[in-house]
């Protein structure tokens, strides 16, 4: 498949992220081992703490519990690149500016080849690869379908100036294994005469264990074609002229 | 069922897990809040069923201070901001909270990003408008007080002043 390349890409934050299976074997020494084995692209390691929220299902009831966890943060020395690990979780995060997959998928397969030199996996529970984009359009009001070929669709009988919209769509692929949730909608813009939007895709394994830890590369690889392929359907050549496409 | 306070000023749009009359007392969660905002989005009910984003984190807690109306300064550089320095983005949202309800929102709330010109270096500045000088001063030392051992393990700077 011929890969388009913008020089001036929307992206805003990619993940990537595998989850473990609950019952595989974690100890408080992970993290540290792991960083170990990164530390030479990812020498900076902080603490974070991520405050949750669990509903579980009790004998009175539904029950929420709240709890602030621990997570590492390895990042790298620009600081735009980072593993995040925390309790049966790997997360591979890049910020703006995006480098292009060709520069961000070698620090997502050294970061899972050193969590599985480290911990016994042997399938993974879930595994994510998210793509968050920030449009900008110098222009009020926009036309969405300019623009964009995911839009609210509205009958004639409905007004048609639209002040606000969230609009996603959940897709199904390898027969149900994976799905990809996309979400557009508009967000503030930070100058005046400019119209912002957020595009949120986030391909998944839906399909706890389908996947094995051998083959979770793959599905990263494969996960970032079908994302690719569903970022250009949602677009149109007025955004891609905007995003500055490479010959 | 535990009931879910949620502070006054914020209003549930969808309620969901209600499955009968009575439930509608003892069960109120909101969802959704690009629309509004929503207290429970800053708790990350979401956790484990979409892939964690450090940017909807921060946009999370933005809402939750949008919410407070706190002005938030060119919002995309707060964001660059804190999500590189991700800890400072719960500190922010408790002081903020704080703030406010020690002075019984009487107090108004502004944040920005502040550059050097001179030299590479940026922090975040949050404004505090309104109240008596002496009695603003000393919330700002009980809290810097209050958080420094949070300070300390965060890799990001808050400096919280008046505006005069």
């Amino acid at each position: 498949m011929m890969r388009t390349i913008y020089r001036n890409p929307p992206i805003l934050e990619v993940v990537c992220e595998f989850r473990l299976p609950p019952n595989t074997q974690w100890d408080l020494t992970v993290p540290g081992l792991i960083f170990e084995k990164i530390k030479d692209k990812f020498p900076e390691r902080e603490q974070r703490n991520i405050h949750e929220i669990e509903m579980k299902q009790g004998p009175q009831g539904m029950h929420q519990e709240l709890r602030v966890s621990e997570r590492v943060v390895l990042f790298n020395r620009k600081r735009n690149i980072f593993v995040q690990i925390g309790e049966h979780l790997m997360t591979v995060n890049c910020l703006k500016p995006y480098p292009g997959w060709k520069n961000f998928q070698p620090n997502i397969e050294v970061a899972f080849r050193a969590l599985l030199d480290v911990v016994d996996v042997h399938k993974l529970q879930r595994i994510g690869l998210r793509f968050i984009n920030h449009i900008e359009i110098k222009k009020i009001p926009v036309q969405l379908e300019e623009y964009f070929n995911l839009r609210p669709n509205l009958g004639p009988d409905l007004p048609q100036n639209v002040a606000h919209f969230l609009v996603g769509c959940l897709f199904l692929f390898e027969n149900g294994r994976d799905a990809c949730r996309i979400q557009l909608t508009p967000v503030p813009a930070e100058q005046a005469e400019w119209s912002a939007f957020r595009l949120d895709l986030d391909y998944y394994l839906q399909e706890p264990g389908a996947v094995s830890a051998k083959d979770a590369l793959n599905w990263v690889e494969g996960a970032h074609e079908q994302v690719e392929k569903l970022f250009e359907g949602c677009i149109t050549d007025n955004l891609r002229k905007l995003f500055q496409e490479d010959e | 069922m535990p009931f879910v306070q949620y502070p006054q000023d914020v209003n549930p749009i969808i309620l969901w897990g209600v499955q009968n009359e009575q439930d509608m007392h003892s069960y109120h969660v909101p969802l959704i809040s690009e629309f509004g905002s929503s207290y429970e989005e800053n708790l990350e009910i979401h956790r484990g069923q979409e892939t964690e984003s450090t940017i909807v984190e921060v946009n999370r807690i933005f809402n939750v201070l949008r919410s407070l109306n706190v002005e938030l300064k060119r919002p995309k550089e707060i964001e660059a901001y804190l999500t590189r320095h991700f800890n400072l983005t719960y500190i922010i949202k408790d002081i903020c909270w704080k703030i406010l309800k020690e002075s019984r929102f009487q107090l108004s709330l502004s944040l920005e990003l502040y550059r050097d010109p001179e030299i590479s270096d940026s922090y975040l500045t949050l404004w505090i408008s309104g109240g008596e000088f002496e009695t603003v001063s000393r919330l700002i030392e009980r809290l810097y007080d209050k958080y420094a051992k949070d300070f300390q393990k965060t890799s990001g700077w808050l400096l919280m002043t008046q505006r005069i």
